[in-house]
C-alpha cells in the first residue's frame, strides 16, 4: 500500500517538472522580451533592464533558466502583476476562492441529476425513459457553455428577474453559473454511471437479490449504487480538469470573478505574467485532484490493489 | 488470381459498409444527426465554391445595411437580422466554412501529431515510452481550454492560432489512446509474423497495426471534432478567435451579447447551430463506438 502510494508520488514529480517546462516554454515564446513583458508597456532604464536580467538569469542557458524559474516557483514567487503589481501567487490564491465554490456548487448538482438519471436509465435498460436520459445526456455535453450562461441569463435575470446576472455575492449569484456548469458537465457522469451500473445490474449478487424478492428500490441504492459508486466518483474526479475549462467560459459570461476570469482579462490586459501564473496554478490544482483520485480509488476498492501492484 | 482476391476484398469492405451503414440508419435520432452532419459540410463547401468563383461576393454577409437592424425573425429574414442589419440566415450557412474548417485541420493536427508519438513510444516502449508517457500525462493534466489560451496568447488572436491551439491542446489524448492500443497490439502474433518475414518496422506499424487500431481513433477523432467546434466558438465568443467581418457562430454571439435584450434572436440561433451540429457529431461517434466496440457489440446480440 505504502509502495503504490510513493510510486504514484514518484510519478507526479516528473510530470509537474515537464508541465514547467511546458508553461516555461509558452512564456518564452511570447512575443516581446520578457524584461519588456513584466514591464508592461514602458521600457526600464538600461542598468535596471542589465539588473533584472542578471536576476532572472536571462543571459544564462536555456536550461539553467528553466531551473531558476521551477525554483522561483517552488519558493513561490510567481512574479508580479503587472497592472496592479500585486503578487501573483496571492492574486491567484484569492481568486482561486471563488473558482472552487463555483466548481463545487456545479460538481454536486451534475453529479445529483447525473446519478438520478442513471439510475432510472440502467434500472430499464433500452426502455423509453433510458432512450430519452441517453439523449439528454449527449446533449449535454454538446451544448456550448457560454451560450447557456446567456440563455439562463436571458430567462431568470433579463424576464423572470428572479436571479442576478452575474458577479459575486452570496449563495443567489452562484446559482446560475453553477446550474450552467451543472447542466453541460451531467451527460458525462449519467454516461459513465449507466454503463458502470449496468455492469453491475448482471453480477450474480444483484440477480439473487433480485429473485430473493428483495424490493428495486433497495436492490438500485444498496446493491448496485454502492458498488458501481467507484468507477463514478473516479471520473468525477479525473473529469475535474473539464470542469475547470467550462468554469473558465462560465466565470468570463457571468463576470464572476474567479480564476478563469482573471485569466480571460489578464489576457485582454496583456498582464502576462497573471495569465500564466492563473494557468500554471489551475494545472497544478488539476494534477494534485487527479494524483488524490489515484491514491483514493487504491484506498476505496480493495480490487484495484491487485491489478494496479502488478504495474 | 491476384486480382480475384482484390475483388473479393473490395466486395467485404462493400459489404461491411453496407451493413455500417444499415445500422446507422436503424433509428431516427441518428439519422437526424447523420443529415445534419452531412448538410453542414455541403453548406461549408457550397458557400466555399460560390465565394471563390464569385458567384456571390462576401457583401451577401458582411453588407452592412443599418435600415435594416436587429429586426425580428419575418419571412423576408426567416432568422432577423444582426445589429448591422445582416441577415441571420445567411451568415449562419456561411458560418458553417468556419466550424468545417477547424475541424477538418484542427483535427488532422491533433491526430497525426498525437497518434505519430503515440505509435512511436507505445511500439518502441521502453524508455521511450516512459519518457512520452510522463509528457503526455503533463499535458493531458492542462485543462484543454487553459493550454489553447496559451497558446492563443503566444500566437496572438486569429482563425490560424485557434486552429494550431486546438491541434496541440488535444493531440496528447490521440497520443495516449494509440500508445495505449499499440502496447496490446504489438504482441499479437501477426506482428510476430511480419517481422519474421522481414518486413520493416515503420511497414509494420503503417500497414499492420494501424488499420488494427483505426477504429477507436476514428471514434477519438469524431468527439474531438465536436469539441474543437466547440473550443474555436468558446475562443471565438472571447474576441481571441476569427476576427470580423467573417461569420463565425461563436463570433456572431459575442457580437449580439451587447443587444442580448433587444434582439435574443441574434444570440439564440447561432448557439442553436452550434449545439445542432455538436449534438450530431457525438450522436454519430456514440453510434460509431458501439458499432466498433466488440465488447459492446456482445453485449447487445446477448439481450
Amino acid at each position: 500500500m505504502f509502495r503504490y502510494f510513493l510510486y504514484r508520488l514518484f510519478l507526479y514529480v516528473p510530470t509537474l517538472l515537464i508541465m514547467l517546462f511546458v508553461v516555461f516554454i509558452l512564456v518564452k515564446a511570447l512575443p516581446g522580451d520578457p524584461i519588456t513583458v513584466m514591464y508592461g508597456e514602458f521600457d526600464p532604464p538600461p542598468e535596471v533592464r542589465k539588473a533584472l536580467e542578471e536576476r532572472l538569469g536571462l543571459d544564462r542557458p536555456l536550461l539553467v533558466q528553466y531551473m531558476l524559474y521551477v525554483m522561483r516557483i517552488l519558493q513561490g514567487d510567481w512574479g508580479k502583476s503587472v497592472g496592479t503589481g500585486e503578487e501573483v501567487l496571492r492574486l491567484v490564491l484569492r481568486r482561486f476562492q471563488a473558482t472552487l465554490e463555483l466548481a463545487v456548487a456545479s460538481v454536486a448538482i451534475a453529479t445529483f441529476i447525473g446519478l438520478s438519471l442513471a439510475l432510472i436509465s440502467a434500472w430499464r435498460p433500452n426502455s423509453l425513459a433510458d432512450k430519452i436520459i441517453r439523449i439528454a445526456s449527449v446533449a449535454s455535453y454538446s451544448i456550448p457553455v457560454f451560450w447557456w450562461g446567456l440563455m439562463l441569463i436571458l430567462i431568470f435575470a433579463v424576464y423572470l428577474q428572479l436571479l442576478p446576472p452575474g458577479e459575486r455575492g452570496g449563495l443567489k449569484h452562484l446559482i446560475l453559473p453553477a446550474v450552467t456548469l451543472g447542466v453541460v458537465s451531467f451527460g458525462m457522469i449519467a454516461r459513465v454511471s449507466r454503463a458502470s451500473m449496468l455492469e453491475v445490474m448482471t453480477q450474480d449478487y444483484v440477480v439473487a437479490a433480485r429473485a430473493r424478492g428483495l424490493n428495486e428500490v433497495k436492490v438500485l441504492l444498496s446493491y448496485v449504487m454502492r458498488n458501481a459508486i467507484v468507477p463514478i466518483v473516479t471520473i468525477i474526479g479525473l473529469r475535474f480538469g473539464v470542469l475547470m475549462s467550462g468554469a473558465v467560459i462560465t466565470e468570463t459570461v457571468f463576470k464572476y470573478p474567479g480564476i478563469g476570469s482573471m485569466i480571460y482579462d489578464s489576457i485582454l490586459a496583456r498582464d502576462y505574467p497573471v495569465v500564466f501564473g492563473g494557468i500554471l496554478f489551475v494545472a497544478i490544482v488539476v494534477m494534485t485532484v487527479n494524483l488524490l483520485v489515484d491514491i483514493l480509488y487504491y484506498f476505496v476498492d480493495p480490487r484495484v490493489k491487485l491489478e494496479k501492484t502488478r504495474v | 488470381m491476384k486480382s480475384w482476391t482484390y475483388l473479393k476484398g473490395l466486395a467485404r469492405i462493400a459489404y461491411t459498409n453496407m451493413r455500417f451503414l444499415k445500422a446507422l440508419s436503424g433509428d431516427v435520432t441518428t439519422l437526424i444527426a447523420l443529415s445534419i452532419v452531412l448538410g453542414t459540410f455541403s453548406a461549408a463547401f457550397i458557400t466555399t465554391v460560390l465565394l471563390y468563383t464569385e458567384v456571390v461576393s462576401e457583401s451577401l454577409y458582411a453588407g452592412i445595411n443599418l435600415a435594416n437592424r436587429l429586426q425580428l425573425p419575418s419571412l423576408k429574414h426567416p432568422l432577423g437580422t444582426d445589429h448591422l442589419g445582416r441577415d441571420l440566415l445567411v451568415r449562419i450557412i456561411f458560418g458553417a466554412r468556419i466550424a468545417i474548417l477547424v475541424i477538418l485541420t484542427s483535427v488532422t493536427i491533433a491526430v497525426v501529431l498525437g497518434t505519430t508519438i503515440g505509435l512511436l513510444a507505445g511500439y518502441i516502449g521502453g524508455y521511450v515510452d516512459l519518457i512520452v508517457s510522463r509528457i503526455v500525462d503533463a499535458l493531458m493534466s492542462f485543462p484543454a481550454v487553459l493550454l489553447a489560451l496559451a497558446i492563443v496568447t503566444v500566437l496572438g488572436p486569429g482563425l490560424e492560432s485557434v486552429i494550431i491551439a486546438i491541434g496541440i491542446a488535444e493531440a496528447p489524448i490521440f497520443a495516449r489512446l494509440s500508445r495505449g492500443l499499440v502496447a496490446v497490439e504489438k504482441e499479437n502474433l501477426y506482428v510476430e509474423a511480419a517481422k519474421a518475414i522481414g518486413a520493416s518496422h515503420i511497414r509494420i506499424l503503417v500497414k499492420h497495426i494501424l488499420p488494427n487500431i483505426a477504429g477507436p481513433l476514428l471514434v477519438q477523432a469524431t468527439f474531438t471534432s465536436s469539441s474543437a467546434i466547440l473550443w474555436e466558438a468558446a475562443l471565438s465568443f472571447l474576441g481571441l478567435g476569427v476576427q470580423p467581418p467573417t461569420p463565425s457562430w461563436g463570433l456572431m454571439m459575442a457580437e449580439a451579447r451587447a443587444y442580448m435584450r433587444v434582439a435574443p434572436h441574434a444570440i439564440v440561433f447561432p448557439g442553436l447551430a452550434i449545439f445542432l451540429l455538436v449534438f450530431s457529431i457525438n450522436t454519430l461517434g456514440e453510434k460509431l463506438r458501439d458499432l466498433l466496440d466488440p465488447r459492446y457489440r456482445a453485449l447487445m446480440s446477448k439481450s
